[in-house]
């Protein structure tokens, strides 16, 4: 994962970018509820200039899961 | 308490953040409230809505919301604005409706923001009295049996738009307050509609004021049934997106302005965030959804 995108997830987190692993996720990230989980795939979109499906999006399992699926669509 | 960890489970096993957020759920409940869940649970089963049904109610209102939640990051408003959008596929399509409304009491216990809401409810209303007491858009019936318990009025009246809400409102009372006397009736209706001659001790009214296209003229309309020292309790939201919220509260000031404008005033309010961890300010700032509670007087 790219600097660049992990510091998009960690601003929408408003947590520090260290914390951030290809296996962060909802368990393991306390502030990664479902709200934040959209607020960060919308932001991925905006910034990408790219569109997940809400299934896609609603199964990705960690953030490595989101990364590979991005560079699928860049 | 058998099926509302069963009940936990099953949902948890269908989305990955509800199995998060619904861990330790019951820690955070007090004795009464899991004593009130565990019954709501088993008069929906006894009613044929079985567990598996009641995880497809509860499951269909996080997804549906999450989906209006991500439009709203996306486009900064809600994806509808009128009644005539909305009340087809919600509130006069029985088959969805009793979905949502069953997935909405759930909520009251198993979401943050609506729990908190639930117990501020059943603080500020203990010992209310009077005559006669209005509860607008009752949807599942929570608040209108709490408000039977937990306050004083000869008469209860509960109007809703939608004829599932009278139906599932009716029955849940009928179940809570089996052997009690107290006087009550649920009526189908707008509220746009409803006979204004009318004077009621209490209005109160849980997230409705969202559901309408004119919030003026519906606080106006609530103006003119309260009587003179009426107790008058509404909430709404600020920036909750759901599938059948068309009007858009951007700020707490919008809030006010409009009830001010109504000619009520506000004796005091209260604002709720989605997690203890999001305070009322960072809520505000990232445009997160806030529920307000208000306390108001004619
Ligand atoms: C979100 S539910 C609220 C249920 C409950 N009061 C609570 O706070 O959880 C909204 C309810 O308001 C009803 N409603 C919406 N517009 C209405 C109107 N114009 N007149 C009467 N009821 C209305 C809906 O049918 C639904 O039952």
């Amino acid at each position: 994962m790219n600097e660049k995108f992990k510091e998009l997830v960690a601003q929408v987190l408003e947590i520090d970018v260290n914390r951030l692993s290809e296996s962060s996720n909802t368990s393991n990230i306390s502030e990664w509820d479902s709200l934040l989980h959209w607020e960060i795939i919308a932001e991925i979109e905006r910034t990408y200039k790219i569109k997940f499906t809400m299934s896609e999006a609603a199964a990705f399992k960690n953030l490595g899961e989101i990364y590979a699926a991005l560079q699928g669509k860049i | 308490m058998k099926d509302v960890i069963t009940l936990i489970e099953k949902i948890s096993v269908q989305d990955q953040f509800q199995e998060q957020y619904l861990k330790g759920i019951l820690d955070t409940l007090t004795d009464l409230e899991k004593h009130s869940l565990a019954d709501i649970i088993s008069f929906f089963k006894a009613q044929g809505f079985d567990l598996d049904y009641q995880t497809r109610a509860y499951i269909l209102i996080v997804q549906d919301t999450m989906k209006e939640q991500k439009y709203f990051f996306d486009h900064k408003k809600y994806r509808y604005s009128t009644y005539k959008e909305v009340a087809g596929h919600v509130y006069d399509d029985p088959e969805y409706m009793r979905l949502y409304m069953v997935g909405l009491i759930l909520s009251q216990y198993f979401w943050n923001i609506h729990r908190s809401m639930m117990r501020h409810f059943r603080e500020i209303t203990k010992g209310v009295s009077g005559k006669k007491y209005l509860e607008i858009g009752p949807g599942h019936g929570q608040y209108f049996a709490d408000a039977m318990q937990n306050m004083h009025f000869d008469e209860f009246l509960a109007v809703d738009v939608s004829a599932t809400s009278v139906e599932m409102t009716k029955a849940f009372v009928a179940h809570t307050l089996k052997n009690s006397s107290v006087k009550y009736d649920v009526i189908h209706k707008n509220f746009f509609d409803f006979d204004d001659s009318a004077q009621f001790d209490a209005v109160v009214m849980g997230e409705v004021l969202e559901h309408v296209e004119d919030p003026l003229s519906f606080l106006k309309k609530i103006r003119s049934v309260a009587s003179e020292n009426a107790f008058i309790y509404i909430t709404t939201v600020i920036n909750a997106p759901a599938i059948d919220h068309i009007y858009l509260f951007r700020n707490r000031d919008e809030v006010l302005d409009v009830v001010n404008r109504a000619g009520l005033s506000v004796v005091s309010y209260k604002e709720f965030t989605p997690q203890p961890s999001i305070s009322v300010e960072k809520a505000i700032r990232k445009e997160y959804p806030i529920d307000i509670a208000l306390i108001l007087k004619r």
